[in-house]
């Protein structure tokens, strides 16, 4: 079988230009789907990385766990681990790793017994303790069990998803396992202005909450928030081929702007209401992540991460930057197309990772360091501030006595000098009053002489 | 602006991951409970709305992370608490002797006078309970909080839990909370009334 004929046939004829994007959100007829999935076999079998990763960037991604199994192993082959044997020692977030096992595989595959979902669990906690053995100095994350759930479900096999999930951690979610949550929070900090790219009402509306709403969908490439594993791997396609670590931030980004409706309906003041409703991730179907798959291409189409203020407190080894030179969004697709068998082209070195890796752990202690102080001075400032309140309750009761024993004086003063008044002889009383009188006209030219400004002090 | 309310608390929950936080959650907001729960990432939060001494009382509670690494986050939200519940797991002794952190994590980070409650979750696993009932109220009597044995699977003293929580929040704040946006949004639509007629008149 000619296997270039039936790609550039499917290219040409079958799909035509709806193979770059997403097109419109209905969903692949029977017939494109046994097409495309002619074309995907043939792109693997001739090792045409750039048309796998267009493939899998359009409608129906992958289409399915087998035509995944071959293509995530090759959109990951730019990077190459070392694929050493694991040490003996334990990994020291081995007993967290455990503890979200036991909570895995939830929402799918659905097992025939509890045998079997034991096995599996079985399975991933090997699959996951190798990876981080291999690479102590990656620190486990929660949420890392779902992106490595959806590999294992994908490559069925253990050794395979080992080879896979190191890579990914390596390649893309390196940022999230720094000692430093700090990096994780730098990936949020672009997605209020995304959301304002796409649609700048709803990136108004959501402007004073702070984007921590977005960490369950990026740190686990949404497989914590869609419980469909077709339309998670669909993502997972989409990012794997996109190459980036842009592209979870862009769909976020593009969700939240599809939910316009839903928030421009908030009171905007209620930042509580509106950080509520942000941290309720919604019912999304197939056809929604479609959609916003849609929207994220064209997003990265017009707009790159530069452009935003949170790119310049980036890491010059984060995972953004490092993978922001593999886009294949910054190609034009037809120059993709022609540059086929480009599958060595930009490999990324072991080495290259790790010294990126080490160079970010240093960085990240300093980090982990500063934000430590940061955050004592903060409490000392609180705790200072209380005793201060602690203090000025206690004076503020002194000075109240203090006033009372000054009107009371005042009052005995102005008592006194009334009486003086009435008691003392006729023409004493007529010299004080002409005094008296004489004293409150001058005090009131004063007055008017400070008010108008003609008196300076 | 909701007038469905005369005062809205938040809640925290905080404690070692696993212990049951989000289940307990799950079975006071919904009344449901599943074996097979997922790990919370971050935050997540439900509202439940509740009838306190003839008050509407309407409860936003929010669950956190376990994982010590999330701390970052999750403490941003302490500040915001009118109340925090501090969960360890029964059957995990370790669970418990990290409470005292959390009640550290509490001191340092919440508002002065936030209301606190220990709760010992999984009580239903009696064949496994290692933190016995007296080590536990001993503790809670010795920083002055309430403590409640709880077990989400069988609802034992879920409800109580957080209503002890909700009711010792009223009695702080007195008067003082009553929901404010309430009254303001009768005199607001007063003003709507008389704005809405003296522009249909220009």
């Amino acid at each position: 079988m000619d296997f270039t004929s039936v790609t550039e046939s499917w290219v040409d004829g079958q799909i035509g230009a709806s193979v770059y994007d997403y097109g419109d959100s209905e969903p692949l007829t029977d017939d494109l789907r046994s097409s495309k999935q002619k074309a995907v076999e043939a792109a693997y079998s001739l090792g045409d990385l750039s048309l796998l990763k267009l493939l899998a960037q359009s409608k129906g991604g992958l289409l399915n766990s087998k035509l995944r199994k071959q293509t995530w192993p090759l959109l990951l082959s730019e990077a190459s681990v070392t694929g050493s044997d694991p040490p003996e020692d334990p990994h020291p977030d081995e007993t967290q790793v455990q503890l979200d096992i036991d909570r895995s595989f939830v929402y799918y595959p659905k097992f025939e017994d509890d045998e079997k979902c034991a096995e599996a669990r079985q399975n991933l906690s090997k699959v996951i303790v190798t990876v981080l053995r291999r690479n102590p100095q990656l620190r486990y994350y929660q949420g890392y069990h779902d992106i490595a759930q959806v590999v294992y479900l994908v490559m069925e096999d253990v050794h395979q998803s080992i080879q896979v999930l190191e890579k990914i951690s390596l390649i893309y979610l390196r940022d999230f396992m720094l000692p430093s949550m700090g990096y994780t929070l730098d990936h949020l900090e672009f997605i209020p202005s995304l959301v304002t790219e796409l649609d700048s009402h709803t990136g108004d509306q959501i402007k004073e909450v702070r984007p921590v709403y977005g960490i369950s969908s990026v740190l686990t490439w949404f497989a914590h928030d869609i419980p469909e594993f077709d339309t998670v791997c669909l993502l997972f396609d989409f990012i794997l081929a996109s190459g980036t670590m842009a592209t979870p931030l862009f769909i976020y980004a593009s969700l939240t702007s599809l939910r316009s409706d839903e928030l421009s309906n908030l009171d905007p003041e209620d930042i509580d209401i509106i950080n509520c409703v942000l941290n309720t991730f919604p019912k999304t179907e197939q056809e929604t992540v479609s959609r916003c798959i849609q929207k994220a291409q064209k997003l990265a189409s017009k707009t790159m991460l530069e452009n935003y203020p949170a790119w310049h407190k980036l890491s010059n080894y984060s995972v953004l930057k490092t993978t922001a030179a593999q886009s294949p969004q910054a190609e034009s697709p037809s120059e993709s197309i022609l540059s086929s068998n480009s599958m060595s082209s930009s490999a990324t070195a072991p080495s290259l990772i790790s010294s990126y890796l080490s160079l970010q752990i240093k960085e990240s202690e300093v980090r982990e360091e500063n934000e430590r102080l940061a955050r004592q001075k903060l409490i000392d400032k609180r705790n200072q501030q209380r005793e201060q309140n602690k203090l000025s309750k206690k004076n503020s009761s002194s000075s109240i006595s203090i006033r009372r024993i000054f009107f009371f004086s005042l009052c005995i003063g102005l008592t006194s000098v009334i009486l003086a008044i009435f008691i003392s002889p006729k023409d004493s009383r007529s010299y004080l009053t002409r005094h008296f009188e004489a004293g409150i006209q001058g005090s009131l030219q004063l007055l008017h002489r400070i008010a108008t400004g003609q008196h300076s002090f | 602006m909701n007038t469905e309310y005369d005062y809205l608390f938040k809640l925290l929950l905080i404690g070692d991951s696993g212990v049951g936080k989000s289940c307990l959650l799950l079975r006071f907001a919904d009344d449901t409970y599943t074996d097979s729960y997922i790990s919370t990432i971050g935050v997540d939060f439900k509202i439940r709305t509740l009838e306190l001494e003839g008050k509407t009382v309407k409860l936003q509670i929010w669950d956190t992370a376990g994982q010590e690494r999330f701390r970052t986050i999750t403490s941003s939200y302490y500040r915001g608490a009118h109340g925090i519940i501090v969960v360890y797991d029964v059957t995990d002794q370790d669970t418990f002797n990290n409470v005292k952190t959390w009640f550290h994590e509490i001191d340092r980070y919440a508002t002065e006078g936030v209301n606190k409650l220990l709760v010992g979750n999984k009580s239903d696993i009696t064949d496994k309970k290692v933190v016995e009932y007296t080590v536990a109220k001993e503790f809670a009597d010795s920083l002055g909080i309430p403590f409640l044995e709880t077990s989400a699977k069988n609802a034992t003293n879920v409800e109580q839990a957080f209503l002890t929580m909700a009711r010792q929040i009223k009695e702080r704040m007195g008067g003082a909370a009553e929901n404010t946006a309430a009254k303001a949004n009768v005199n607001l639509r007063g003003q709507n009334v008389s704005q809405g007629s003296s522009s249909s008149c220009c």
